[in-house]
C-alpha cells in the first residue's frame, strides 16, 4: 500500500512542477491571458489531458501544498478526496498521513 | 527515434535570417531547457517511471505543448546542447535556425543552426557551470 502511495504522490508531484514551469515561463514571457492550461495532476502518469484556469485560482491552489487540480473523476480515493468541485476540473486533497506527507515534502514552493 | 530531414533547412539558408533572431530564439529555447530540466530533476528524484512530462522546447514563447518522453530519451537529447524536443510539427517556429535530426511518434529533435547553435550551446555552458 505505501510503494503504491509513494508512486501516486510522485507521479502527482511531478505533474506539479511541470505546472509551476509552465507559469514560470508564461511570466518570463509576458504570455499570461485570463486563463492558462496547466496538467491534469493526477496520479496517472500517463495521463495527458489538461486544464484551464485563472491565474488567481492556480495561485490559491498552490497556496496548499496537499491540493491538486485534477480532471473530474481523475481522483484516486484512497489517497486523496475531492475538495472543491470547479466547472472544468475538482480540486482534491491528499488525505492524513503518509499522502499529505508526501505532498508536502515535495512541494517546490 | 529514427534520423528524418523533414523540416531541414540547413545552415546556408539559417544565416540568411538577422542574428538578432537566432539570439532570441536559443535564448527562448534555452528558457524551456531549464524548465524542463528541473522537470527531469524531480522525475528522477521521485523515482517516477515510464514516460515524464515535459514542455515542448521550440522557439514560440506562447507554446505551452507537453510532450511525454522516459528520462532516458530525454537525456539522450540533453546529450548535445545544440539539441532540443519539440512537439511535432513545430520546428518551424525556428525559422529555419534548425533541422530536425530525428523523430519519433511523438515528438521530434531538431539541431541549433548556425548563430542559433552558438547560442544555444553558450548557455548550456553557463548553466553548467552554476
Amino acid at each position: 500500500m505505501d510503494e503504491r502511495v509513494r508512486r501516486i504522490a510522485a507521479n502527482e508531484a511531478v505533474a506539479r512542477q511541470v505546472n509551476e514551469r509552465l507559469e514560470d515561463l508564461n511570466e518570463a514571457f509576458s504570455a499570461f491571458t485570463d486563463s492558462f492550461a496547466i496538467i491534469c495532476e493526477c496520479g496517472d502518469v500517463g495521463c495527458i489531458e489538461q486544464i484551464h484556469l485563472s491565474r488567481a485560482d492556480y495561485s490559491r491552489l498552490r497556496s496548499d501544498p496537499t491540493h491538486f487540480a485534477v480532471i473530474p473523476g481523475h481522483e484516486i480515493p484512497d489517497t486523496e478526496h475531492v475538495v472543491e468541485r470547479r466547472q472544468a476540473y475538482d480540486v482534491v486533497r491528499k488525505r492524513e498521513g503518509l499522502a499529505a506527507r508526501l505532498a508536502e515534502a515535495t512541494d517546490p514552493n | 527515434m529514427r534520423p528524418g530531414n523533414h523540416g531541414s533547412m540547413g545552415e546556408q539558408y539559417a544565416e540568411e535570417f538577422e542574428p538578432t533572431s537566432a539570439d532570441r530564439i536559443a535564448r527562448n529555447d534555452a528558457m524551456f531547457r531549464e524548465a524542463n530540466e528541473r522537470i527531469a530533476a524531480a522525475a528522477d528524484e521521485y523515482g517516477v517511471e515510464g514516460r515524464v512530462p515535459f514542455i515542448c522546447e521550440c522557439a514560440e514563447p506562447t507554446c505551452r505543448a507537453i510532450v511525454r518522453l522516459t528520462l532516458e530519451e530525454y537525456r539522450e537529447v540533453r546529450r548535445n546542447p545544440r539539441h532540443f524536443m519539440n512537439a511535432i510539427g513545430h520546428h518551424v517556429a525556428a525559422r529555419g535556425w534548425a533541422e530536425v535530426i530525428a523523430q519519433s511518434d511523438s515528438y521530434v529533435v531538431v539541431r541549433k543552426l548556425g548563430r542559433a547553435g552558438d547560442v544555444a550551446a553558450e548557455l548550456a555552458e553557463r548553466e553548467d557551470r552554476k
